[in-house]
């Protein structure tokens, strides 16, 4: 009686505290090897809604200003939850892009995905004309009180983001190979 | 710059590489909880130290002698040496420490509490609290002034800074500033307090003789820490998101230049000899070492996991 009192207590508590980043911030590392010329890689990924096309957890994207900084896209993931994503940079040069996902409403939990922020940044790098492609990612997750939740904790997101990137990889490497 | 300008910071330079030992740097790595300490004469590494659960602030005392680092996640300070490197103490306080401050005399430390928003002063004697003082939300910034006579406290969900008396120990003033303040900075000569803005990408100038903001300018992305040179006049602001530092000059008052630095840069510090600039970049473990006078980056120095150095992180002496 007395857990389920302070369950009720969590919950109603809980967007209150959604807009503060207790926590500390997490990261992620992803890499994978492709065999494909970077310059082929690269022209894929700069297509700032292409994601739709190779992340199998994406199901759809729309851009309001295309592949442009500033532009933001809104991808569906596909468990129908929606995510607005910022493009900060788009270094051709360099071959990387960064982009962070927009505030989320107070109180909003990304089923699947409980994270309150995300910055992405990819990157290509040449490796004996294959590419060598990482997904870096910064975020804190959403339950921002000290005692989250078993699958809101900052391992479960990090699972999450890891199962994100890795699939993205994955998915970008079939199709680069193609 | 000035002939007189010049010849003042020639002049200061001078006898800082005189007088000044090469003092170390005390940088927080949230990720591996510990701390490693470079010493800056030759920015190698020389130790580092196993600290509490996710430390993240960091404050060095100002007689050199002791660091204290704040643990958000042990709910603790860790105390250090610098003679002998060790912890010598753990003071457990409040549900989430994070920034950390020391008075000019060296006599009470002060965390603010992001959990309880509070901060707590702790006694460096008997290293025990001593006071909590009620602040706004999600405090996360903190400065003293050189004189012991104020605090300044930045409560990050309030879009506010708070003026707290150190005599009577309480409140005496709340100023609005822009959208997410996170850190402070304060130049004693200008009588001015500065503080990041992260949700809205520009630094606050506050006016301390008016208590009022008297202009917001623009920086990067997520700006997060600020740093005053003395020398020149301007901030150096750490943007988390621009994996840069802009240049802001007080006298123009606005952003005049910006260094390209690592991933997720987070605390700034400029080192004594005010010939360097120590950048903390949290994604890429590493801290980038930048000339002020040609604002290159001339060292990287390695650390562990997750470094922050959010606060004081090189001894003065």
């Amino acid at each position: 009686m007395k857990n389920l009192k302070l369950i009720l207590l969590g919950l109603l508590l809980a967007p209150v505290l959604a807009s503060a980043h207790g926590p500390s911030r997490q990261k992620v590392i992803e890499k994978i090897e492709i065999n494909a010329a970077p310059d082929k890689v690269w022209a894929i990924i700069s297509d700032y809604c292409s994601i739709a096309e190779w992340s199998p957890m994406i199901k759809s994207c729309t851009a309001d200003k295309g592949s442009e900084i500033g532009s933001i896209r809104t991808i569906e993931l596909d468990n129908g939850e929606k995510i607005k994503e910022k493009l900060y940079k788009l270094d051709a040069e360099k071959k990387k892009m960064l982009y962070a996902m927009q505030q989320l409403e107070k109180g909003r939990l990304i089923k699947g995905l409980p994270i309150a922020t995300l910055s992405s940044t990819i990157t290509v790098t040449d490796n004996g004309g294959k590419s060598s492609v990482q997904l870096k990612g910064a975020f804190y997750r959403a339950f921002s009180g000290p005692q989250p939740p078993a699958d809101q904790t900052d391992e479960a997101c990090t699972e999450a983001v890891e199962k994100l990137y890795k699939s993205s990889l994955e998915g970008l490497k079939a199709l680069a190979e193609k | 710059m000035s002939a007189y300008k010049a010849l003042i910071s020639f002049l200061i330079i001078g006898w800082a590489c005189v007088v000044q030992a090469n003092p170390n740097a005390y940088i927080t790595n949230q990720r591996s909880d510990s701390v490693t300490v470079i010493d800056t004469a030759t920015n190698k590494v020389i130790k580092t130290i196993k600290v509490g659960h996710r430390p993240a602030g960091v404050v060095v005392s100002n007689n050199g002698q002791r660091v204290y680092i704040s643990n958000p996640e042990s709910k603790d300070i860790s105390v250090i040496d610098t003679k002998t490197l060790t912890v010598i103490k753990t003071i457990k306080v409040g549900g989430g420490p994070l920034a950390i401050a020391i008075s000019p005399d060296d006599k009470t430390v002060y965390v603010a509490d992001w959990y309880e928003d509070s901060i707590f002063f702790i006694d460096t004697e008997s290293l025990t609290i001593k006071t909590q003082v009620k602040v706004g939300n999600s405090p996360s910034g903190l400065v003293v002034d050189p004189k012991g006579l104020f605090l300044y406290v930045a409560n990050r969900d309030d879009n506010s800074v708070m003026i707290i008396d150190l005599i009577k120990n309480h409140v005496v003033n709340t100023l609005k500033v822009d959208k997410a303040p996170f850190g402070l900075a304060l130049d004693p000569i200008r009588q001015e307090l500065y503080s990041a803005n992260v949700q809205s990408g520009d630094i606050s100038i506050i006016d301390l003789n008016q208590n009022q903001v008297i202009k917001n300018i623009k920086v990067g992305t997520f700006p997060y820490a600020i740093a005053v040179d003395d020398v020149y006049d301007r901030l150096f602001v750490t943007n988390q998101r621009s994996n840069s530092v802009s240049v802001v000059s007080l006298k123009e008052m606005e952003t005049v230049d910006t260094i390209e630095v690592g991933e997720y840069p987070e605390g700034i510090n400029i080192h004594p000899d005010k010939n360097r600039l120590y950048v903390v970049n949290w994604f890429d473990d590493m801290v980038s070492v930048i000339d002020i006078h040609t604002l290159k980056v001339i060292d990287e120095v390695e650390t562990e996991d997750g470094c922050r150095g959010y606060g004081v992180f090189i001894s003065k002496k």
